[in-house]
C-alpha cells in the first residue's frame, strides 16, 4: 500500500495534533515519539510519575489505531506474566495458551527497572526479536509493536537498573519534564470542564502505521551524511566521558531515526540536521556516564565532528 | 621537575586516554618540531657557504612547509582512517619522500648549471638530504618507531652541526634543541611507562627523577663538550670528515674540512690561482702597474690646450723622485679629470684568472682598499703636494706583538670618533705592481708573515703606507691589516659635531696650515651654495636647518648618489671648462668626475676633504670555494676621503657602490633608525599622509572592501550552472561572517547557518529564505535527480535569492552588511 504525498502529510499532521492536544506543551517529545514509531524504535521515558507517560502511551495507540495494553513491573513480576503462557483446558484436555499483554500494538511497561532481570529479559526478546518463545515455540507479535517503558531516576531502593546491553535495545530515552505554566493553566481549565480525561482519536487506518514505517527505511542518506553518522560514532567512542562508545547497532538506530524525522519533515533525504535533532535522545539511553554530564558530552561530540558541507 | 607537569595517567583499557603536558593531543607534532629544530643548524652551515641565500632559503622554507603540510594531512587521515594504510599509499609516501629528499642534490645541480661555481660541498648536500629525511620521518611517523628514527636523524643532524662549526651562536641554536629532546625523552617514558602499568594515578619517584634529570644533563653536557670543543673536534676527527686535500684524500667539492691542506699545497706550484696563504714565495712578474691600470679603465688624459697655461706645484723633492725614482713613483702625483673615453678595445678578455687579477682579499666585502689620495684640484687636475702630510695620526711604524705574531703598528686613532670593533682584512699581491699598500682608510696594524722589522713600512708623503726600499710590493706577498671601522652617530645625531669640525679647521688654520689645500677650490668653480640648495631641494628648510654638518654632508652625498648615474665613458668634451656644471646637467659621469664634483661641494661647506684612488672589493666577485674575493683592474675606484677629528673618513659619492660600512650599537641603530623615519616622513609629508589615510580606510571598512571585492569577483559565477551560483553564494556567505569576526562552529549546518544569515537581508521573505535552504540541502545531501526537481519548481526563487547574496555586498558595502553580521547572535548558540 502506497501512500499519496498529501496522505502522509495529512496522517502526520493528524497524529501530531491528537498527541499535543493530549500532551501538552511537549512537540518535542511528540516529534521525536513520532520518529521512534516510523523508526520501528521502543522508547524508554525516563522521568518522574505524574507527568503524562501513560497518557501519552494510550493516545499513541488510540491514534495509530492500535492495542494497548499496560504492565505495571514489580520484583514478583514473572516472564510468563508478561508473555503469556500454556494453560491446560480442563474441558478439551489440551493446553491452551493465554496470550500476556505483549501481544499488543503499544506495550506500556511502567517502572521497568523495578522487574526482575529475568523478567526484564523476556521482554527484551520480544523488543528486538518481534516475537516470544513459549514452551520452545516462537510466536510473532505485531508488526507495529511497540514498548514505551517507563523508570523513575529518584527511587532507587529495589530498583534493577537496566544494564547497557539492554539499554541498547530502546530507540530512544525521552524526558516528558514538567509542562509550562501556560500549558499547566490549560490542562486545569480542561479538567474542569470534563470528567474523563481528553481522549485522542484515531487518525491511521489499518496498515498505514506500517506502510510509513516503510516510507522511512526509503528515505535517502547520502553518503556524506553516513560518512558525518560515522565520523561521530568514532568521536563517542574515542571521547572519555562516555564509558563505552556507540555500538553499530546504535548507529543503525540513529540512522534510522534521522530518516524518520526527515519524513516527519516532509522530506525524503536525511539531512545532518536531522541526525544532530534526534542525537541526545538516541544517544542518552545508550551511552551511559556521569549523570547529566552525558548530554554535555554529547554536545561535544556534535560540536567537535564537522558538518559535511557542499 | 615532573610533578610541576601536568599529567594524567589513566586506564588505558578502557579507552581513556594519557596526556602528559598536553603532549599528547600533538604527539607526532613534537617530532616534527624536533627535527625542524635540528634542521636549523645545518641550514646556518649551508647558509654560511653558499653564494645564493635566497635559493637555500627558499627551498628551506617550501620543502619545511611541504612537510608540514603533509603531518597535518597525515594526522587527520590517521585520526579518521586509522593506522591502516594500502600498499599503493605507502609506496606513494615513499616516493614522495624520496622526492623530497634528494631535493637538495637536485638544487645543487641547478645552482651550479644556473649560477656558475662549484655549488654546495657535497658533505652539506648530504647533511641537507639527511636532514629533509629527518624530517619527512616525522611527517609521516605512523608508530612510535617511526619517532625514534626521526628523533635519532635529529639527535645526529644537531650534533654534527655544533661539531663542525666554530661559531658561537651555534651553541644558542642547539641548546634548545638539547632542553626540547630531553623532554621528548621525557614523554616517551611516561608514555612507555603508561602503556606497562594500569594506573588512576601515578606518584613520581625518585629514580624516574634521576634517571630524566641524568639523560636531559648528559645530553645538555655532550652538546656542550662539543660546543666547547668545536675547534680541536675538527682535529679530532682527522680522517672521518670529508677533507679537502693535503693529507692524500681530497674531495672536488669540499670546502672546509680536516686537513684543510690543499691550498698551501698548490700554491707552491701554481701561486697565481690561490687565495692568500702564508707564503715566503716572492715572485716578480711583469703585471702593468697601478697607474697603466688608470689608463686603461679610465682613458688616457686629454693633453691640455696649447694655449692654456697649466702650472703644477711640484717639489724639488718630487721631481727629483721622479728623475730617479720607479716608474710607478713618477707617475702618482696627479689625476687629471678630463679624460678620453676609456678605449674599450684595449680592454682584451682575460686569458685566466691569473692575467686579471691584482689582488687576493679574504675579509669583508665591499671594502674600499685605498692606493693615493689627492688634496689640491685646479679645475681639471687633482695633485698632491709633498709637503703637506700632517696626518697626526700616521705614526712612525712599531712592532708590537699581536696573538704571538709580529705586527706592525702603523696609526693610532684618538677617541674623537666613536670606532666599531676592529675588523681585519688579508690582502695578496697578485699582479698589481706598486709600492704602495692597498689599504683601508683606518688601517693600524699590518702583519707580514715573517717580518718583524718596523722599517719594513713607511709612510709616503699623501699619507699611504709603502714599502721603501721597493719598487714595488713582491708579488705574493700576503698582508694581513687590522683596521677600525667609524661610527658616524655622533657626528650624525650631536650638534656639537659642526663646530667640532669647524674648530678644527680653525684651529689649525691658525696653527699650521696644511689643510687649507684640503679646502681650496678652483677660481673657476660655479655657485656650489647654489648647487647644494638644487640638490637638496627636496629636503625642507625645516629640516635642513636642524641639520648637523656631517648630516649635511651625507645629504650632499646622498643626493649625488641619487641624481648623477655612473658610466666610465661619459668623459666630458675636451673643451669642457666647468666639470662641475657639466656632472649636473648630463647627470651620467665617470666616477671620478663625480667624486671630484662632490669634493668641491663639501669643500664648499667648509670641510676639508680629499680624492682617494684604490680598489673597490666588490661583493659579486666572492669566491665561495676559495673564501676570498678577486680584485681586478675594472675594480679600480674614485671616492673622497671627509677629514674629521683628526682622521680622515671615506665617503663614497658614486651609485652603484655600497656607502662603507659602519658600526652601530643597537641603541645608535634604534636612534638612528628613529631619525631617518622623522626625515623621511618630514621630507614626505603627503605621502604619508595618504598612506596613513588609506591605512586607516582599509583597516576601519576592511570588511566591507573585501566584501565588495569578493562580490564583484564572484558575480561572473551568474554565467555558470545555477548549481556553481548557489556553491559561490553559500561560501560568500561564510566568508562574510569571517570577515565580521564570527567564527562558525563546525557543528553548525547549512541551514542554521543560512536561516541566520538570510534573515538579516530584510529584502528576502520568508518562504524565499526557505526555498533557498532547501534547494541547498538537496544540493548537499539528496541525490541530483531530486535537486533537479526542485530547482525546476523553484528556478527563480533560487535565482534571484542567489543573486541578492551576491548584489548584496555590493549594495550595501560599508555599513549595513557589517552591521548585519555582527548584529546577529552568535552562531555558537545555535549550533546545539
Amino acid at each position: 500500500m502506497d501512500l499519496s504525498v498529501e496522505r502522509v502529510q495529512s496522517v502526520l499532521k493528524g497524529l501530531r495534533g491528537e498527541l499535543n492536544r493530549v500532551l501538552l506543551g511537549k512537540e518535542e517529545v511528540v516529534e521525536n515519539l513520532l520518529a521512534c514509531v516510523l523508526a520501528r524504535g521502543h522508547v524508554l521515558f525516563d522521568d518522574l510519575p505524574g507527568l503524562g507517560k501513560t497518557t501519552l502511551a494510550k493516545a499513541l495507540a488510540t491514534a495509530i489505531g492500535g492495542r494497548f495494553t499496560r504492565i505495571q513491573c514489580t520484583p514478583d513480576l514473572l516472564p510468563s506474566d508478561i508473555t503469556g503462557f500454556n494453560i491446560l483446558n480442563q474441558k478439551t484436555r489440551e493446553f491452551e495458551f493465554r496470550t500476556g499483554p505483549v501481544f499488543a500494538d503499544v506495550l506500556l511497561a511502567d517502572e521497568i527497572n523495578r522487574a526482575t532481570p529475568r523478567t526484564q529479559s523476556a521482554l527484551f526478546e520480544a523488543m528486538a526479536e518481534r516475537q516470544v518463545t513459549i514452551d520452545g515455540e516462537a510466536k510473532l507479535l505485531s508488526k507495529t509493536f511497540l514498548v514505551l517503558a517507563t523508570q523513575n531516576p529518584v527511587e532507587s531502593v529495589g530498583a534493577y537498573p537496566l544494564p547497557e546491553a539492554q539499554l541498547d535495545r530502546f530507540a530512544m530515552k525521552l524526558r516528558i519534564g514538567y509542562p509550562d505554566r501556560k500549558s499547566e493553566l490549560e490542562l486545569l481549565e480542561r479538567s474542569s470542564a470534563a470528567l474523563e480525561d481528553s481522549v485522542a482519536q484515531q487518525v491511521l487506518a489499518p496498515g498505514e502505521l506500517q506502510t510509513l514505517q516503510q516510507a522511512v527505511a526509503r528515505v535517502g542518506v547520502e553518503a556524506n551524511v553516513r560518512e558525518y553518522l560515522v565520523n561521530l560514532a568514532e568521536a563517542t567512542r574515542k571521547n572519555p566521558a562516555f564509558a563505552l562508545g556507540l555500538s553499530p547497532r546504535g548507529l543503525l538506530q540513529w540512522q534510522r531515526v534521522s530518516q524518520a524525522r526527515a519524513l516527519l519533515m516532509m522530506r525524503d533525504f536525511t539531512t545532518p540536521d536531522d541526525v544532530q535533532d534526534v542525537a541526545v535522545p538516541v544517544l542518552s539511553v545508550r551511552l551511559s556516564g556521569h549523570g547529566g554530564a552525558v548530554d554535555k558530552a554529547i554536545e561535544s561530540v556534535l560540536n567537535s565532528v564537522p558538518v559535511p558541507v557542499p | 621537575m615532573l610533578s610541576a607537569s601536568s599529567r594524567v595517567v589513566r586506564n588505558r583499557s578502557k579507552g581513556e586516554t594519557i596526556s602528559l603536558g598536553g603532549f599528547n593531543q600533538s604527539r607526532s607534532w613534537n617530532t616534527w618540531i624536533l627535527a625542524a629544530m635540528a634542521s636549523v643548524p645545518v641550514m646556518l652551515l649551508r647558509l654560511h657557504a653558499t653564494t645564493a641565500p635566497v635559493w637555500l632559503i627558499s627551498e628551506f622554507i617550501v620543502l619545511v612547509s611541504l612537510t608540514a603540510i603533509v603531518h597535518s594531512y597525515r594526522d587527520r587521515s590517521l585520526r579518521t582512517q586509522g593506522i591502516a594504510s594500502s600498499e599503493s599509499s605507502r609506496l606513494c609516501w615513499i616516493l614522495s619522500g624520496a622526492l623530497l629528499i634528494i631535493t637538495p642534490s637536485i638544487h645543487s645541480y641547478v645552482q651550479r648549471r644556473l649560477l656558475g661555481g662549484p655549488g654546495e660541498a657535497t658533505e652539506l648536500v648530504w647533511l641537507s638530504m639527511l636532514q629533509y629525511a629527518a624530517l619527512w620521518q616525522a611527517a609521516i611517523a605512523k608508530s612510535s618507531r617511526d619517532e625514534w628514527l626521526s628523533f635519532l636523524l635529529s639527535c645526529f643532524l644537531s650534533l654534527f652541526g655544533v661539531a663542525t662549526s666554530d661559531r658561537a651562536y651555534m651553541i644558542a641554536v642547539v641548546v634548545p634543541f638539547g632542553l626540547f629532546a630531553s623532554w621528548w625523552l621525557l614523554v616517551k617514558y611516561w608514555q612507555s611507562v603508561s602503556r606497562g602499568f594500569i594506573a588512576k594515578s601515578t606518584v613520581p619517584l625518585f629514580a624516574v627523577r634521576f634517571s630524566i634529570i641524568g639523560i636531559s644533563l648528559f645530553i645538555t653536557s655532550l652538546i656542550g663538550l662539543l660546543a666547547w670543543t668545536a675547534g680541536s673536534s675538527i682535529q679530532a676527527l682527522d680522517g672521518f670528515m670529508p677533507t679537502s686535500g693535503g693529507k692524500g684524500g681530497s674531495d672536488p667539492a669540499a670546502r672546509q674540512g680536516v686537513g684543510d691542506g690543499d691550498m698551501l699545497v698548490a700554491a707552491k706550484d701554481k701561486a697565481y690561482s690561490f687565495g692568500p696563504v702564508e707564503s715566503d714565495l716572492f715572485l716578480e712578474s711583469h703585471a702593468p702597474s697601478l697607474y697603466d691600470l688608470f689608463s686603461d679603465l679610465y682613458g688616457e688624459p686629454q693633453k691640455p690646450n696649447k694655449d692654456r697655461t697649466r702650472t703644477i706645484a711640484l717639489a724639488n723633492e718630487t721631481l727629483g723622485d721622479q728623475k730617479h725614482g720607479s716608474e710607478t713613483k713618477q707617475k702618482g702625483r696627479e689625476f687629471d679629470t678630463l679624460r678620453k673615453s676609456p678605449d674599450r678595445k684595449m680592454e682584451s678578455k682575460p686569458k685566466g684568472n691569473d692575467a686579471s687579477c691584482l689582488l687576493h682579499v679574504i675579509g669583508e666585502s665591499p671594502l674600499l682598499l685605498r692606493q693615493q689620495s689627492y688634496d689640491f684640484f685646479d679645475g681639471r687636475t687633482w695633485t698632491h703636494s709633498e709637503d703637506v702630510h700632517h696626518d697626526r695620526t700616521n705614526a712612525t711604524p712599531s712592532l708590537i706583538q699581536l696573538n704571538e705574531k709580529p705586527w706592525i703598528q702603523v696609526a693610532s686613532y684618538g677617541e674623537e670618533v666613536t670606532w666599531g670593533i676592529r675588523d681585519r682584512v688579508t690582502v695578496k699581491i697578485i699582479n698589481l705592481k706598486s709600492d704602495r699598500v692597498p689599504m683601508p682608510s683606518s688601517t693600524t696594524h699590518v702583519h707580514i708573515d715573517k717580518v718583524d722589522q718596523p722599517d719594513f713600512l713607511g709612510w709616503s708623503k699623501d699619507g699611504q703606507l709603502t714599502m721603501p726600499g721597493h719598487d714595488f710590493i713582491p708579488q705574493l706577498t700576503v698582508m694581513h691589516l687590522l683596521y677600525k671601522t667609524p661610527t658616524l652617530h655622533r657626528l650624525r645625531l650631536q650638534q656639537d659635531s659642526v663646530s667640532s669640525i669647524s674648530h678644527s679647521t680653525s684651529a689649525t688654520s691658525g696653527r699650521q696650515s696644511w689643510l687649507h689645500r684640503y679646502m681650496e677650490l678652483p677660481a673657476s668653480t660655479v655657485d656650489c651654495d647654489a648647487m647644494i640648495d638644487r640638490l637638496l631641494e627636496s629636503t625642507p628648510a625645516m629640516i635642513r636647518e636642524k641639520w648637523t654638518k656631517w648630516q649635511t654632508i651625507e645629504g650632499v652625498v646622498q643626493a649625488m648618489r641619487r641624481r648623477i648615474k655612473i658610466e666610465p665613458s661619459a668623459v666630458p668634451p675636451e673643451d669642457c671648462e666647468d666639470l662641475l656644471s657639466y656632472a649636473f646637467e648630463t647627470e651620467v659621469a665617470p666616477d671620478y668626475l663625480v667624486a671630484t664634483a662632490t669634493a668641491c661641494l663639501i669643500r664648499s661647506l667648509g670641510v676639508p676633504c680629499r680624492l682617494a684612488t684604490g680598489f673597490y672589493v666588490r661583493p659579486e666577485r666572492y669566491d665561495a670555494r676559495m673564501r676570498m674575493t678577486e680584485v681586478a683592474k675594472e675594480d679600480l675606484h674614485t671616492w673622497l676621503e671627509v677629514y674629521c677629528h683628526g682622521t680622515w673618513i671615506p665617503v663614497e659619492p658614486s651609485q652603484g657602490y655600497a656607502i662603507p660600512r659602519e658600526e652601530l650599537t643597537w641603541s645608535q641603530f634604534a636612534l638612528e633608525s628613529l631619525w631617518w623615519c622623522r626625515t623621511w616622513i618630514l621630507t614626505h609629508p603627503w605621502y604619508v599622509l595618504s598612506w596613513l589615510l588609506g591605512i586607516v580606510f582599509l583597516v576601519v571598512w576592511r570588511c566591507s572592501i573585501a566584501n565588495v571585492c569578493i562580490s564583484a569577483l564572484l558575480l561572473p559565477s551568474l554565467l555558470f550552472p545555477i548549481r556553481i551560483h548557489v556553491v559561490c553564494a553559500l561560501w560568500l556567505l561564510r566568508l562574510r561572517c569571517w570577515l565580521a569576526g564570527r567564527s562558525i562552529p563546525r557543528s553548525s549546518t547549512i541551514a542554521k547557518f543560512l536561516k541566520q544569515e538570510l534573515q538579516s537581508m530584510r529584502s528576502l521573505r520568508q518562504e524565499e529564505t526557505h526555498t533557498f535552504i532547501g534547494y541547498v540541502q538537496r544540493i548537499a545531501y539528496a541525490k541530483p535527480s531530486i535537486a533537479d526537481a526542485y530547482l525546476q519548481q523553484h528556478d527563480l526563487t533560487v535565482k534571484r535569492v542567489c543573486l541578492w547574496i551576491l548584489v548584496y555586498g555590493l549594495v550595501s558595502p560599508l555599513s549595513g552588511d557589517r552591521r548585519s553580521l555582527m548584529g546577529g547572535s552568535p552562531l555558537q548558540t545555535q549550533a546545539v
